[in-house]
C-alpha cells in the first residue's frame, strides 16, 4: 500500500491508499494516519479486505501501542468493517464515531475498543498537543456523518465529499481540476442525497482555512483546487436518483 | 462449504434437529393425557395404567426441559465456534503482517497482540470442548430416558389387555407413545452424529494448524 506524507510539522499526516494487493471489485480507499511523537489516530481505517496491507503499511510509521484512537466518519463497510481486527490489535484504543451508528458499527465486532459516541454537533479529539475538530457533515452521504479538521495542518478530511472513482494507481493529488470533474460528478450526484446539507457544509467549510481537502476515495485537493472544488460542488445538483 | 464453516453450521444444526424432538415430546405428553382420561373412565379395569401414564407424562415434560437446555447450550457452542473462527482469522492476518512488514520499524510492536490472540484462542477451544461434552451428556440423558420409556410402554400394553372395552384405545395410545420414543431416539442419534462430526472437523482444523 502506498503511503504519502501530506503534512509534516510538530505532527504528521500520512495518507495510505492505491493498494496493489486489494482484491478486485472493491472500491479503492484512502486511509489517514495523524501522528504526534506520542500518539496516533487512524481516520477511516478501511474495510476488512485491506486490513493486512493497511496494518503492514502503518507499522512503518508508528508502533501498535502508539495508536490510541480510531475515527470512523460513518458506518459504511469500506470505512470501518476492519474494526473487529483492529479490536484485537488495539484493545486499549478508543473509536470516535457518530452516536447515531453505535448500535450498527458494533456489528463489526467491538469487544475491547471503547466506542466514543460523537454528538450531532461534533466534538474534538486531543492527540497530545494536537487538537482535531470533528465536524458535522450529516447526510453527506450518511445520515450521521463527520469530517475531521486540523487547524494547524489546515487539512480537512472530508470523507466521501470530494471522492472520485478512478482506475487503480491514480496520483494522490488533483493536478488538472477540469479533467478531474468527470471522475467525481456521478459520485456526488448519486451518493449525496441532500442539496440543503451540501450547501450548509460548503458555507461552513468556506469559513475554515483549508490547504488540503482529503477525501476517502480518489485524489486530494490542494491550494486553489480546494476553492475550485467548493465552487463546483455548490453548483452541482445532488440526489439525482429521484426523478420527479 | 469449507471445514471451518461446516464446523459451526453443524453445531447450530443440532439445535434445529432437537427442535423437532421438543415437538414430538409435546405430542407424547398430549397422548399420555388422553391415556390418563381413558384410564380414569375405565376405573378398576385399567388400574395399572395410571402410574404408567403419570410416569410417561413426567418423562415427556423432562424431555422438553432437556431439549430447551440443549438448545441454549448448542447456541452457545455455535457462538464460541464463530468467535474462535474470528480469532483464528485475526491471528492469521497478524502473522501475515509480521511477514509482509518484516522490514517495518515497528513490526515487533504487534507481537503482544498476537500473543494475546493465541491465549484467547486456546481459552475458546477449551470452552468449545467443555460445551460439546455438556451437550453430549444432555443428549445421552434423553436417550436413556427413551430406553426406559420403551420398557414402560411394553408394560402398558400388558395393562391394556385387562382394560376390556378400553383395550384398543389404550393400545393405540401405547403405539403412539412408542412411535414418539422412536422418533426422539432417531433425532437425538442424528444430533449426536452431527455434534461428533462438528467436533471432528474442529479437531481436524486444529491438527492442520499444527496445534
Amino acid at each position: 500500500m502506498k503511503a504519502t506524507k501530506i503534512y509534516e510539522g510538530k505532527h504528521e499526516w500520512i495518507v495510505f491508499g492505491r493498494d496493489p494487493e486489494k482484491p478486485q471489485g472493491i472500491i479503492d480507499t484512502n486511509q489517514y494516519l495523524v501522528k504526534t511523537s506520542e500518539k496516533a489516530i487512524l481516520l477511516d481505517p478501511g474495510g476488512i479486505e485491506i486490513f493486512s496491507s493497511m496494518l503492514s503499511a502503518v507499522l512503518h510509521h508508528v508502533s501498535v501501542e502508539q495508536i490510541t484512537d480510531l475515527f470512523a466518519s460513518h458506518q459504511d463497510p469500506d470505512i470501518i468493517s476492519s474494526l473487529g481486527l483492529w479490536d484485537q490489535a488495539l484493545p486499549e484504543a478508543r473509536l470516535h464515531a457518530p452516536w447515531l451508528w453505535e448500535g450498527f458499527i458494533r456489528h463489526f465486532g467491538l469487544h475491547n475498543i471503547e466506542y466514543v459516541p460523537v454528538p450531532d454537533e461534533g466534538s474534538e479529539v486531543n492527540l497530545s498537543s494536537v487538537k482535531l475538530n470533528l465536524l458535522p457533515a450529516h447526510y453527506l452521504h450518511s445520515s450521521g456523518n463527520l469530517h475531521v479538521y486540523d487547524p494547524v495542518a489546515k487539512i480537512l478530511m472530508s470523507g466521501d465529499i470530494g471522492a472520485a472513482l478512478e482506475p487503480p494507481g491514480a496520483d494522490m493529488f488533483v493536478e488538472d481540476f477540469d479533467a478531474h470533474v468527470d471522475k467525481m460528478k456521478m459520485f456526488h450526484q448519486r451518493w449525496m442525497p441532500s442539496n440543503r446539507a451540501k450547501n450548509d457544509w460548503i458555507r461552513r467549510v468556506r469559513e475554515l482555512d483549508v490547504e488540503i481537502l482529503a477525501p476517502q476515495h480518489g485524489r486530494l485537493f490542494k491550494g486553489e483546487n480546494v476553492t475550485k472544488f467548493l465552487d463546483w460542488l455548490e453548483a452541482l445538483e445532488v440526489g439525482t436518483a429521484i426523478k420527479s | 462449504m469449507n471445514n471451518k464453516e461446516a464446523a459451526f453450521v453443524s453445531s447450530t444444526s443440532v439445535a434445529a434437529e432437537l427442535f423437532v424432538v421438543a415437538q414430538v415430546a409435546r405430542d407424547m405428553s398430549i397422548s399420555v393425557k388422553n391415556a390418563k382420561a381413558i384410564a380414569n373412565r375405565a376405573g378398576t379395569k385399567a388400574r395399572g395404567f395410571s402410574p404408567i401414564t403419570d410416569f410417561i407424562d413426567e418423562l415427556s415434560i423432562e424431555t422438553m426441559k432437556l431439549v430447551n437446555a440443549i438448545n441454549k447450550e448448542s447456541i452457545e457452542l455455535s457462538r464460541i465456534a464463530i468467535n474462535e473462527i474470528r480469532i483464528r482469522d485475526a491471528s492469521e492476518k497478524f502473522m501475515m503482517v509480521m511477514t509482509s512488514a518484516s522490514d517495518a520499524q515497528y513490526v515487533d510492536s504487534l507481537k503482544p497482540s498476537l500473543s494475546n490472540l493465541k491465549k484467547t484462542q486456546t481459552a475458546e477451544r477449551v470452552r468449545l470442548n467443555k460445551f460439546a461434552r455438556k451437550l453430549k451428556d444432555l443428549m445421552d440423558d434423553i436417550s436413556q430416558r427413551m430406553a426406559v420409556a420403551n420398557v414402560i410402554v411394553a408394560n402398558s400394553r400388558i395393562e391394556a389387555v385387562n382394560a376390556e372395552e378400553y383395550r384398543s384405545n389404550l393400545e393405540s395410545i401405547a403405539s403412539d407413545i412408542e412411535s414418539s420414543c422412536a422418533k426422539i431416539r432417531e433425532r437425538v442419534n442424528r444430533s449426536q452424529q452431527r455434534l461428533e462430526s462438528a467436533m471432528q472437523q474442529w479437531k481436524g482444523l486444529m491438527f492442520d494448524e499444527g496445534n
